[in-house]
């Protein structure tokens, strides 16, 4: 029996295992669940740590200024690493600190250059709905206004005041329902994606077990 | 010095970080460039050490559990993660290995892996089911709409459809879905930037004992 042959059986057998959820919650699929958590936590900390390997041992060999620039962070995760201690856990606070920092900071860059600077462009970009002619312009402006809608569906503050508040309710209030429907035709269609992906990945599953039985009926016959 | 060792320095190493890799984006210094590419790059090292903090997490965690009816459960998620750690690490390092890891990928992990992602289709399936048996309003159907154009205007089948399905799906997903797709984006966003701001400026300590 080949290598091969063994992963063909194993494959299809853990295949099988998962699916076996559509029966209904069964030890199977539970087992199945816990040898996926388990073998891709593994895997990753295995692509991690030789990552880090590649990346840290050649400038460990370089110049001193290379050095310096890797012992520092070295140190800092080595730090990390007392948090699993409760005792020490306080040494692991400044790599804490460094990871939320430095996490924070390219967080903001992320969302104000990647996100809300380029979206809130894309919300005004006239020039380009006239392009497109008169269906153009109805569809920009269109969006734009689902979009101002749509954020302002996340308007909880009400003011305090009663006439201020009726007012707000009255124009805030009602822009942010819009703003609700627009929102859930966004989540229609994305969950419509996800359904056609996850039928995509199933009916490939499904064509694998099934090639694979009739390799396996093969090697069986002879 | 217990306040100076817990509180202070940890939130002076956050905000000095922070700040300069936050000036590395808004100016275009070649110097704070470098120094932000070199802080992402330390971050990256000790992102690598909290991956493997999380590791013995887990194995801490399952190896303590005593209830008996989820003891095998644990010791198998125990066996694979060290098994699969140990292959791949081997496979990685030892190029002679590198089949080994390549049949560990290819016949363990694709498969778990891919399955649980086709089995998301049955769970949306049974959520859309409940959601419109336990809710019945206007939102709802916006939402059921949309999914519909979507599913049928990706369907494979134009001439049974006609292109028209094809035009709204298209329609659809450049206006309505756009527009509610965008606002959130947006929203996210705002909301990212208001965390991140509270960090920098020491409002917010999540790194604090």
């Amino acid at each position: 029996m080949t290598a091969d042959l063994i992963g063909l059986i194993v494959g299809t057998l853990l295949t099988l295992m998962v699916l076996s959820y559509i029966l209904g919650d069964n030890p199977l699929y539970r087992l199945a669940l816990h040898l996926l958590v388990g073998v891709t936590v593994g895997y990753g900390v295995a692509v991690t740590v030789v990552t880090v390997l590649q990346m840290t041992l050649p400038a460990l060999r370089g110049n001193s200024a290379d050095r310096v620039g890797v012992a520092i962070p070295l140190i800092l995760g080595i730090l990390l690493l007392f948090k699993g201690f409760p005792r020490w856990a306080a040494l692991g606070n400044f790599s804490t600190a460094f990871l939320v920092g430095v996490g924070a900071a390219v967080a903001i860059g992320g969302a104000l250059l990647g996100t809300i600077l380029p979206q809130t462009a894309a919300v005004g970009s006239i020039g380009t709905w006239l392009q497109q002619g008169l269906s153009g312009l109805v569809n920009g402006l269109l969006t734009a206004f689902g979009t101002i809608c749509a954020l302002l569906a996340f308007a909880f503050a009400d003011p305090q005041k009663a006439p201020l508040r009726y007012i707000w309710k009255g124009s805030v209030g009602l822009l942010g329902q819009i703003g609700r429907w627009f929102l859930l035709a966004a989540f229609g269609a994305a969950f419509g994606i996800a359904l056609t992906a996850s039928l995509t990945v199933l009916v490939g599953r499904i064509y694998a077990v099934v090639m694979n039985i009739q390799q396996l009926l093969a090697w069986w016959g002879g | 010095m217990d306040r100076l060792m817990k509180r202070i320095l940890p939130a002076s190493v956050a905000m000095g970080a922070g700040v300069l890799v936050l000036l590395g984006y808004l100016l275009p210094n070649p110097l704070l460039t470098t120094v932000q590419g070199e802080l992402i790059r330390w971050a990256i090292i000790v992102a690598a050490f909290a991956f493997i903090l999380g590791f013995f997490n887990i194995l801490r965690v399952h190896l303590g559990r005593s209830r008996k009816s989820g003891r095998i459960y644990s010791l198998m998620l125990v066996l694979s993660a060290l098994g699969s750690l140990g292959l791949t690490t081997v496979a990685l390092l030892l190029p002679p290995f590198r089949v080994l890891g390549d049949w560990w990928f290819r016949y363990v992990l694709s498969p778990l892996q891919a399955t649980v992602a086709g089995l998301v289709a049955f769970v949306l399936v049974v959520a859309l089911f409940r959601l419109v048996r336990h809710r019945r309003e206007a939102g709802v159907l916006i939402f059921l709409i949309a999914a519909l154009i979507v599913l049928l205007g990706t369907l494979p089948v134009p001439a049974l459809l006609g292109d028209r399905v094809v035009a709204l799906r298209t329609w659809w997903m450049s206006v309505p879905a756009m527009a509610g797709m965008r606002g959130l984006l947006i929203g996210v966003g705002l909301g990212t930037l208001l965390i991140g701001l509270r960090v920098l400026i020491g409002a917010d300590r999540p790194y604090s004992d």
